[in-house]
């Protein structure tokens, strides 16, 4: 009988003698379940996760080995993401995070207080501190001053606490009992390098003296090799994680506090909207009859409408007097667009024209566009012009569908333009979305200032990018026969007042 | 003044480098040169006048002054289609018979090009049939040999123009059929009174493609070596295979592209080390930096286009059929092969023109 991943975890889960579950993953049999399974588990105790096979490289060595496909690196980000698997990127992460997790409690806070013999170590924790959403915040001033009663003036005390090279175990565990009695550090980093001044075994031993009553994370780094090493064996026997370099110390804090914000995460809440799926439904049917697979743009258009996504108004034109007649009916300015199954890439293949303000410009854009497309792909059916409201102004997303082949529908989302294109900056999230998941997907990608307003722009309306991420994530729900769709652009216009998808692609499979 | 319409019984089957290759040689031979095409399908503005985008382009290699609104007096535009098909457009044929009367003009010879096929704009009421009967024109059928099908279409030409039709010229005939067509194909029209006026071989340079139209037909994106996008392609290869067969296959192919998925780093090296003339890749997907530098150092452009594999492959195809005219180096190579593979001679004679 064969066992899988998700029955390993749900055993482990019910296990009391476990308190983390560490896994090696090459590849998931069955998504959507491992995703359940993980969800509930990950709510009593913490699962970290290495999975091989994510790049290409090693995905062709992953499927060759377990004879299944390996999903794309960013399906199971999103996927460990959100059942509350701690993703661990290399095996040292992976047995740097189980040790922190077996032995310390949660932080309560992103608060980080680093005590150390030694600068450069300080300085390197408190820049790996920067990196990572930990903080660290200055000693308040009781703290600050009860450290100054006993540390010698050339001594640091505010944070990173520099208790300088000459500090002794005494003087590690005077400072560190004055910090965690401070309520507002949640967690501590111990760092020591070996100098003439310090036993580092009986540092440890203070340290685990001072542990057993501590309720909050602490981290050690004691670097050298010889001369710390027993002093490290003292630390690991009571369950004091300590590791080789201060910044591993500072990521494993940085992945527990993620952990505590999932505990605390509320239930999630699902949005179903009402929408026309009978129509739906009659379009693919329609495809699927006619044995295609993509959809041209005026089907798409109705199945984004049918699921209340709002699209400009338009309206095919066949020639250049029906063209002017629907701008003008329209209203000026216009957009107009090739109308043709057989373009896909309509821009590149000089099949759009924008901000067409008077009947000659339309007039021109018409002659233009039609003899591009006869000119350059002489092949393409054209059903004529497609004539459209200009979108005011506005910033420029790109919302997708796509369907993984392990864990099913991703939904995905960034800024248009070189924001997509170029940087590479997008969030996916398997589908169904949560109303929390959408907010944090478009919280994740790097350009969200942008979309907040810079420069005294004014904010979008990120409700609205969160309604049609959530309508496209029910949509690719009640339809499993899309495999790929897009709503590039879906222009946003500023606070209250919506978004407009302007260009869908939808590819469906029978 | 003799008109001679130059037509075909198929598409993409050489006329326009035909009327080239012609029309130089009869300037050469001291003849006043018109040319003119009735219908075209290719719509552009030059000067706010509506042409043909080949016509305009012959109409510049011959080197002749007639007006641009004379040189394509009926253009395919979509207005024209859609009014042609829901009401019918009246006046087309008086419209190319005043071009012609205008382009003929002090002329010894009018060059007539004709459109897809000699059945084309019949829907217009102006096919390559009625428009001979109207220009009075004599016929010349340049083709592909393709097997039977087209000796039956050329018969059935002539047929219906009988005395009209001069003969024909055999365009693009592989090497080996060079013989077949000598031995059969001459001695069954010469029989039927259709004279050959000559047999252009299959050439590697006509056939090919310039990466830059590669480029705009599949709408791709070029990572390195942009000024090298004018290089003809003549053969393309798909690399699926493993990378030890791939350079061998590409080491053996003159002036090959690679078509491959853009995340098959090692038959883009393998492509690169072998220099390729160019990397198409598919799928969308990006190489990594390593190849982008390795081919900028030899020089090699990289394409990265969102059709897969298949579908580029169909769409060169198509390209390597059609002659892009821009591509200077390959008209001139059709020109040169006509001048040298079609009897002037017996051309002239049947022509009546005396040099």
């Amino acid at each position: 009988m064969d066992i899988s991943e998700t029955e390993i975890i749900l055993s482990m889960g019910e296990d009391e003698n476990t308190r983390v579950i560490l896994g090696y993953l090459e590849s998931i049999e069955d998504g959507p379940r491992f995703m359940k399974a993980a969800r509930q588990i990950s709510k009593t105790k913490p699962i970290i996760i290495i999975k091989s096979g994510t790049t290409g490289a090693g995905a062709k060595a992953a499927s060759s080995h377990t004879g299944a496909l390996a999903g794309s690196e960013h399906a199971y980000r999103a996927a460990f993401r959100q059942s509350g698997i701690i993703h661990a990127e290399s095996m040292q992460a992976l047995f740097g995070y189980a040790m922190a997790f077996a032995g310390q409690p949660l932080p309560k806070g992103p608060a980080v207080a680093i005590v150390t013999n030694s600068g450069g170590p300080g300085i390197l924790a408190a820049d790996a501190c920067d990196r990572s959403s930990l903080q660290l915040i200055p000693m308040r001033k009781e703290t600050a001053d009860r450290l100054r009663e006993f540390l010698p003036s050339m001594a640091s005390v505010y944070n990173p606490i520099d208790i300088i090279g000459d500090a002794s175990d005494e003087r590690y565990e005077r400072t560190l009992e004055v910090i965690l009695k401070d309520e507002l550090v949640h967690a501590v980093l111990i760092l020591l390098t070996p100098t003439a001044a310090v036993d580092p075994e009986a540092v440890a031993r203070k340290i685990v003296g001072l542990a057993s009553h501590a309720n909050k994370p602490i981290m050690t780094s004691f670097m050298g090799d010889k001369r710390v090493r027993g002093a490290r064996r003292i630390l690991q026997d009571h369950g004091i994680p300590t590791y080789d370099y201060p910044e591993d110390a500072i990521t494993a804090v940085d992945v527990m506090l993620c952990y505590r914000q999932w505990l605390e995460e509320p239930d999630r809440q699902y949005e179903r909207f009402e929408v026309d799926t009978r129509k739906v439904r009659e379009i693919f049917a329609s495809v699927i009859k006619q044995h295609r697979h993509d959809l041209v743009e005026s089907e798409a258009r109705e199945v984004l409408k049918a699921y209340g996504l709002r699209l400009p108004e338009s309206c095919i034109a066949r020639t250049t007097e029906a063209a002017v007649r629907a701008a003008s009916e329209i209203g000026y300015p216009v957009v107009m667009k090739i109308a043709s199954p057989d373009v896909l890439h309509k821009s590149d293949m000089g099949g759009v024209r924008v901000g067409l303000e008077t009947d000659a410009m339309v007039e021109e854009a018409f002659f233009d566009i039609t003899s591009n497309i006869q000119i350059r792909q002489p092949e393409a059916r054209i059903l004529g012009v497609m004539v459209q409201e200009m979108i005011p102004q506005g910033k420029e997303v790109i919302l997708g569908i796509n369907r993984d082949i392990q864990f099913g529908p991703m939904i995905m989302f960034g800024l248009g333009g070189i924001y997509v294109e170029v940087l590479k900056d997008v969030a996916f999230r398997i589908a169904p979305l949560s109303v929390e998941e959408a907010d944090a997907m478009i919280h994740d990608v790097r350009s969200f200032p942008l979309l907040r307003g810079v420069r005294g722009e004014l904010p979008v309306d990120i409700g609205a990018i969160r309604d049609a991420l959530l309508r496209l994530s029910q949509m690719t729900v009640d339809f499993p026969e899309i495999i790929e769709a897009d709503i590039n652009p879906l222009i946003v216009c500023p606070e209250g007042k919506g978004a407009v998808a302007v260009d869908a692609r939808i590819t469906i499979q029978e | 003044m003799v008109s001679v319409y130059v037509g075909s019984t198929k598409g993409y089957s050489g006329k326009n480098l035909t009327v080239m290759g012609i029309g130089q040689r009869f300037l050469k031979d001291g003849l006043k040169v018109g040319y003119f095409k009735p219908f075209g399908r290719l719509p552009v503005k030059i000067e706010g006048m509506l042409t043909d985008k080949d016509a305009w382009f012959i109409h510049r290699v011959l080197m002749l002054k007639d007006p641009v609104e004379m040189i394509c007096p009926v253009v395919l535009t979509q207005d024209l289609m859609v009014e042609g098909c829901r009401t019918g457009v009246q006046g087309l044929q008086e419209k190319v018979l005043d071009a012609f009367e205008s382009i003929s003009k002090g002329k010894d010879v009018v060059l007539v090009g004709g459109a897809g096929t000699i059945e084309s704009g019949g829907f217009l009421d102006i096919c390559g049939f009625d428009l001979i009967e109207k220009l009075n024109a004599r016929v010349l059928l340049v083709d592909h040999y393709e097997k039977e099908f087209y000796l039956d279409a050329v018969l059935d030409v002539h047929g219906r123009l009988g005395e009209r039709l001069l003969g024909v010229i055999l365009n693009n005939v592989q090497a080996g059929y060079v013989e077949i067509i000598q031995d059969m194909i001459i001695p069954l029209f010469e029989r039927k009174g259709i004279h050959v006026f000559g047999v252009l071989p299959n050439d590697g340079i006509l056939g090919s493609v310039m990466i830059a139209d590669i480029v705009e037909a599949l709408a791709g994106d070029v990572l390195c070596c942009r000024n090298k996008t004018d290089s003809l392609i003549e053969h393309f290869l798909i690399g699926g295979m493993q990378v030890d067969r791939a350079l061998e296959y590409i080491i053996k192919t003159r002036n090959n592209a690679v078509i491959v998925g853009g995340d098959r780093a090692d038959i883009h090296l393998a492509a690169i080390e072998a220099t390729t003339q160019c990397l198409i890749l598919t799928g969308n997907l990006y190489p990594n930096e390593i190849v982008v530098s390795r081919a900028e150092m030899r020089g090699i452009p990289i394409v990265v286009v969102r059709d897969d594999t298949y579908s580029v492959a169909k769409k060169v195809e198509y390209l390597s059929r059609k002659l892009r005219l821009r591509e200077k180096e390959k008209v001139y190579c059709g020109i040169r092969l006509i001048e040298e593979k079609v009897d002037f001679k017996r051309l002239y004679q049947a022509l009546g023109i005396v040099v």
